[in-house]
């Protein structure tokens, strides 16, 4: 079983009668239980992927299939978690109230569901901020309910979309640490980054976007020689494809 | 159905932390209370003034409020982009339209009903009769509220909240006044002019139906026929809305 696999995706803008190709014809698959950097120079069309597979914006052509059923079957839903590049929550509702809400989305019987509030908060470590309003929240107190809201569901599948993009040192490990933690526990993560040192630390297999199209994909450990940076290796393919092209 | 009942309470939730309603509302008792001195001045016209002030105050806040909370409901998950860790979850978008619309309708209804049961209380004191001829303009202004929340919450489906407020508001004073546009089209002498009159007519809504504030305030008796007549009217032209309002979200990227 694939946790993740698309067909032929694209999708193609439409501004002003000009063409922006996002992303095209994106071929990818995802295998279950492992983390997955979907990698990319910045406006290579990673969040445009995410939102095409979440249901967030139509794809022009293609489609995709996750865990085993195809983009648009709210069904999925069910099973996946979901984190947007730089989170906006509802600023007035305090952690528990937007996990509430959340888990009453989900349909979670409401003994279950505060047994689980109580849980994530105490594995993001909010806890003591439990009645403070978002909008009082740090970055870092934003990015780990972030984090939490996509566990309410104890879902097989989450999709992190620059999850340590603007956070401060203590704030990235944080995050890392949370994303192997839910690895360990039998979830696939799928996540988009350009921080390439860290995709490096975190991930098993990764896949790299360059304007719309899927450059490489791949297990990591294959892809990389043994004396060989994400960095250096994303680097060169990079200027080899461009160059390719001119 | 209970997600879109959940969807209508987080909206009830965040909306009543909004202070503005709280001013309107407060705005408007006062404003009823302030007509019991005023009217002590109009001799033998008191309670008839009070009653006519009190339901004009409570359908102007009552406008304000479902303007206000129908316009900005869809726009404020947009700009702030809560809609995508919302639609991301299991969520159709037909239950996304119908919880904002549902939750700003609450919290309208809520507010007139705050305003209603101060304007009755306030009534009774200066008469010493419990006026319950004046619940049938008062569900009459709910309903004109609830097709107001929906003419709002569709515009807010392809405008900012700001502009769906305008549009909503020039729609609100049109519904008002679309009563006259026969007489209008009749004097018409192009064939256009007659067109665009009534089209204008069927498709703005009917505000006066809504409108039995002054017999009321006379004291004439609003049968109960006309009533279910205007609810069932409001009930249609809401529906028609909400469809429309589904059909313009259904196919929108939120990237």
């Amino acid at each position: 079983m694939l946790a993740i696999k698309t067909e032929h995706l694209a999708k193609i803008y439409k501004t002003g009668g000009k063409e922006t190709k996002a992303i095209q014809d994106l071929n990818l698959e995802v295998s279950p239980n492992q983390i997955y950097g979907f990698l990319g120079p910045n406006g290579a069309g990673k969040t445009t992927t995410i939102n095409m597979l979440l249901g967030l914006a139509a794809p022009t052509t293609g489609t995709a299939w996750i865990l085993e059923k195809q983009i648009g079957d709210i069904e999925i839903k069910q099973k996946i978690g979901f984190l947007p590049q730089s989170p906006y929550f509802y600023e007035s509702f305090s952690s528990v109230e937007l996990l509430n809400f959340y888990g009453k989305i989900f349909k979670i019987p409401r003994k279950e569901r505060y047994k689980k509030i109580e849980e994530l908060l105490d594995m993001v470590g909010l806890t003591d901020s439990r009645k403070i309003p978002l909008r009082k929240f740090s970055r870092g107190m934003l990015q780990r309910i972030g984090i939490a809201q996509t566990l309410i569901n104890d879902p097989d599948l989450v999709f992190f979309d620059e999850p340590i993009a603007g956070l401060d040192p203590v704030g990235r490990k944080e995050v890392m640490d949370t994303i192997l933690n839910i690895k360990r526990q039998g979830r696939t993560v799928f996540f988009s980054s350009h921080v390439l040192h860290d995709a490096e630390t975190l991930c098993d297999s990764i896949g790299i976007l360059d304007k719309g199209k899927l450059i490489v994909s791949g297990k990591l450990k294959d892809l990389l020689d043994p004396k060989e940076s994400l960095e250096e290796y994303f680097l060169k393919l990079i200027e080899k494809k461009r160059g390719e092209k001119t | 159905m209970s997600t879109i009942l959940t969807i209508a309470q987080g909206v009830y939730q965040r909306l009543m932390k909004s202070r503005i309603l709280y001013v309107i509302v407060v705005f408007c008792l006062f404003a009823i209370a302030y007509s019991t001195l005023y009217s002590a001045v109009t001799a033998g016209e008191e309670t008839k003034l009070m009653k006519d002030i009190g339901l004009a105050g409570i359908a102007v806040a009552a406008m304000l409020i479902s303007i206000m909370v129908g316009s900005t409901a869809i726009p404020k998950e947009i700009e702030s982009r809560t809609i995508q860790t919302l639609i991301a979850k299991p969520v159709r978008k037909y239950e996304f339209i119908l919880g904002q619309f549902l939750g700003a309708v609450y919290v309208a209804l809520l507010s007139i009903a705050i305003m209603a049961v101060g304007f009755i209380i306030i009534l009774a004191i200066k008469t010493h009769a419990l006026n319950l001829v004046m619940f049938k303009p008062l569900i009459l202004v709910c309903f004109e509220a609830i097709v107001l929340v929906a003419v709002s919450v569709l515009f807010s489906t392809f405008c900012s909240s700001m502009v769906s407020s305008i549009l909503a508001v020039v729609v609100y004073i049109a519904g008002h006044l679309s009563y006259q546009i026969p007489f209008l089209v009749e004097r018409a002498g192009n064939v256009v002019t007659k067109f665009v009159g009534l089209l204008l007519y069927y498709v703005l809504p009917n505000f006066q139906y809504f409108n039995v504030k002054a017999p009321a305030a006379h004291g004439i008796c609003i049968p109960w026929g006309l009533i279910f007549g205007v609810i069932l009217y409001g009930a249609i032209y809401t529906a028609i809305m909400l469809l429309v309002s589904v059909a313009i979200f259904k196919n929108k990227d939120f990237a």
